[in-house]
């Protein structure tokens, strides 16, 4: 945000797409949802799910204000909806989105049809957020204002539409950490969130993350729950390390075609087990500088939640303790408790969720889908089902980490 | 190991396990009802050690001559030490060398008391010497060591197996190195530092020592550390807090980059007799997230996970002595591509690894596999005569 005319050109964009939003949002009903009988065996031989009060701590959707906003722009990120109102996405520095390119799935913003699948699934509740909204390291950072704050509006009137179905995030913008701290405060204040979600490209060293230091005391103020989601911070951060590059030095791998972007395929290489390589890594990597370092102790009323199960953090918990039992050093095993681990889109692995369940506690992982860019939860539903828990730990990560965490938040 | 009966007894069981039990020993479902209880004291034989350093007398003399690190010191008090200044290798300046580095004779009856019937040496790639050293340095010192290593596997053949240590700063020498390893000195195999594998890059500049391995059906052993900097692609680990915690992570993503180009790439498609050995786990589980990852959710990750590490065998390594990592490294690859190693030299007694496998929720069966049996099947296979 460059100037006081800017920020006001903002809020009247999004005054105006607060005007026409919320038919969009009434479009969708409260429907009752099929609840399965407590204690009952679910599908999954004798494992009983808790369908019905699950709380899905990691998704995303895109509300009607950054549609209008996305769509009236001219060069991407935009959308192009075409007749049949199917949206294209048009990437950075086009005009047009790719001759191939396939329309968004419906369930990145239709959300009808989202409380239809959350019913179906038996997910009571849904957290949202979206770290893509801040469009930190795309946008200059007077041209993503507008629509940081309208995706908070957005989420906002979801949760006011829809008090029992939804919680929400804030995105906060690391390309100005004023107007990200004061975006926090407006959050919590007026639009009714619980915290905010920030970039994990700004928490893989600990002096990146340290420029965060007036978000951190603001969500400190709020208790607010942070939660860390893969993607690319504002050039400005320090010392930041993207997750793959132009440059890839931290990884000795050819250059990604974007930012974050998958890794590039060398002839007969394996470039998906590279990429979820270096994605694990590096979400263990933000894991020791949230949990491992003082960047949190004065922080100690915000609650962290890292997605993806923290990566590899759980593999790597047991050689940590074997060097520090060398060095006569404490376990780093009751700091890393410090933060909540979500299942998300590895929720699929069922031997890592028990993993992650066995070294860290149970009560650290929270149930977390990933829907939006996943079309259905029903999978990462059955991937804590298959998992080697007990009935306990699994009504833990389903339901009651997430109860008890919306207890410390005040809510219900 | 306490009697030979002892050990007869235990791999006839072995055998018999072998037999009928082969799709208990593949990776196994995720309930885990029939796992043995925990049993960290209990006293095992028949135990085969297939991760173990030693510094040899040559090794010793050609390093104390050095005047600059890596040089081999000793301090006033007649402590020993690997000095390491300008080494980038994790463990300080000075790494102690307490005795069980040098001492034979020592180790054997610490084996004994421990129940381990035999032990596979190799260098401690760890150290960072190769990744230091010039090419015609690197010859003189691996050439004495192995040859030292060979004379060591024969005066104990029954206890000991070797692998030749190889140079990355000079393949072309090293691919030489292993036909006289195997020719002459009766070792089964070469170690290599896992970092030089750790892009399909750098693995291919060491084509020429895979394509004499594939001659000899070698066992490679890939052990933590760095090679020369001539092969390309290792990783560059720079951090500027939370040194240890990174260093642990670091660990992981270079053993689990180097298995990916060894099990993943098809790297190893035109040396299909070459057996390789990753220590580590493959990176402490890491690979079995990716594993596990990609069979649930990449389409083109769909070849069998047999198939991916037919060639491939993972020792428990330092990271032996965690027991949830190798459970899960059981389940995700299967008990009977997972060997029992317990990074002896750096640690002072095989003991806790023992226990750490012990502790492992693990079937008897799988147990048994990951101690005994599927070490010595590979050792077999090798060449080794095992008692």
């Amino acid at each position: 945000m460059s100037s006081r005319r800017d920020f006001l050109r903002a809020t009247a964009l999004g005054a105006a797409a607060v005007s026409v939003a919320p038919a969009l949002l009434r479009g969708a009903t409260e429907s009752t949802r099929a609840i399965a009988p407590a204690g009952g065996p679910d599908s999954n031989g004798a494992v009983t799910i808790p369908r019905g009060a699950i709380i899905d701590w990691h998704t995303h959707w895109i509300g009607p204000r950054v549609t209008r906003l996305l769509e009236q722009r001219t060069t991407g990120p935009r959308y192009v909806i075409n007749a049949r109102g199917e949206r294209f996405q048009v990437p950075h520095g086009s005009t047009e989105p790719p001759a191939n390119a396939k329309p968004q799935t419906s369930v990145w913003y239709d959300v009808k049809e989202r409380l239809a699948h959350l019913d179906q699934v038996g997910v009571e509740r849904q957290l949202v957020g979206f770290v893509g909204s801040s469009y930190d390291g795309t946008l200059p950072p007077e041209e993503a204002r507008p629509l940081w704050r309208a995706h908070n509006e957005d989420v906002a009137e979801l949760v006011r539409t829809y008090p029992k179905r939804f919680l929400g995030l804030a995105t906060l913008p690391t390309a100005d950490v004023a107007a990200a701290a004061a975006e926090l405060e407006r959050a919590h204040r007026e639009l009714g969130l619980i915290g905010a979600t920030l970039p994990l490209d700004a928490f893989i060293h600990l002096e990146s993350a340290r420029a965060l230091a007036p978000i951190l005391a603001v969500a400190q103020k709020y208790r607010s729950h942070l939660y860390i989601h893969r993607g690319a911070a504002a050039p400005t951060i320090p010392h930041q390390t993207p997750e793959v590059g132009e440059t890839n030095s931290y990884f000795g791998l050819p250059a990604s075609r974007q930012p974050n972007g998958e890794t590039q395929s060398v002839p007969g290489d394996h470039a998906w087990a590279r990429s979820t390589l270096i994605t694990s890594t590096h979400l263990a990597a933000g894991a020791i500088t949230l949990a491992l370092t003082d960047l949190l102790d004065p922080y100690p009323d915000i609650t962290v939640q890292l997605t993806m199960i923290g990566g590899s953090i759980a593999h790597l918990i047991e050689a940590v303790e074997q060097r520090t039992e060398r060095d006569g050093l404490p376990s780093p095993l009751p700091k890393l408790r410090r933060i909540y681990l979500d299942t998300g889109a590895t929720g699929r692995g069922p031997r890592g969720i028990a993993l992650a369940a066995k070294v860290f506690g149970a009560d650290r992982i929270l149930f977390g889908s990933d829907y939006g860019p996943w079309p259905t939860i029903e999978p990462f539903v059955q991937g804590v089902a298959k998992a080697d828990l007990t009935p306990e730990e699994r009504q833990l990560i389903y339901v009651e980490n997430g109860r008890a965490l919306l207890r410390s938040k005040g809510l219900t | 190991m306490s009697s030979r009966r002892e050990f007869l007894r235990t791999a006839a069981l072995g055998a018999a396990a072998t037999t009928v039990l082969p799709n208990l020993l593949k990776a196994a479902p995720e309930n885990s009802q029939n796992v043995e209880p925990p049993t960290p004291g209990a006293k095992r034989s028949g135990l085969i050690d297939l991760h173990s350093h030693w510094f040899s007398p040559a090794s010793v003399e050609i390093l104390s001559k050095r005047t600059s690190g890596p040089n081999f010191t000793t301090n006033e008090k007649g402590e020993h030490f690997l000095s390491r200044s300008g080494v980038a290798s994790p463990g300080g300046a000075n790494f102690p060398l307490g005795p069980q580095w040098f001492d034979l004779e020592a180790r054997v009856k610490h084996l004994d008391e421990q129940g381990v019937a035999h032990q596979l040496i190799s260098w401690p790639t760890t150290l960072g010497v190769d990744a230091a050293i010039t090419a015609e340095e690197a010859r003189e010192l691996w050439g004495a060591y192995n040859t030292d290593l060979g004379a060591a596997v024969q005066r104990y053949s029954s206890h000991f197996s070797g692998v030749a240590t190889l140079a990355t700063a000079d393949p072309e020498w090293s691919a030489r190195e292993l036909d006289r390893a195997h020719d002459k000195l009766g070792l089964i195999g070469g170690v290599l530092p896992a970092n030089v594998f750790a892009t399909l890059e750098g693995a291919k500049k060491l084509t020429a020592i895979f394509e004499t391995a594939q001659r000899h059906k070698s066992l490679i052993y890939l052990h933590t550390g760095s090679g020369h900097p001539s092969i390309p692609g290792q990783p560059d680990w720079k951090h500027g807090d939370t040194n240890g915690p990174r260093s642990s992570l670091d660990n992981i993503y270079n053993f689990a980059a180097a298995t990916i180009t060894l099990a993943y790439s098809g790297f190893l498609d035109a040396y299909p007799d070459v057996t390789v050995q990753i220590a580590q786990l493959g990176g402490s589980g890491g690979i079995a997230l990716i594993e596990e990852l990609g069979r649930a959710a990449a389409p083109r990750s769909k070849e069998p996970t047999s198939a991916k590490f037919r060639q491939i065998y993972l020792d428990t390594g330092a990271g032996g002595r965690g027991s949830e990592a190798i459970a899960l490294a059981v389940r995700v690859i299967g008990a009977d591509r997972v060997v029992f190693g317990t990074d002896y030299a750096p640690g002072p007694s095989v003991a806790p690894v023992i226990a750490n496998i012990n502790a492992s929720p693990l079937t008897s069966a799988q147990r048994h596999a990951v101690f005994t049996e599927t070490p010595r099947q590979l050792l077999i296979a090798k060449g080794v005569r095992l008692a």
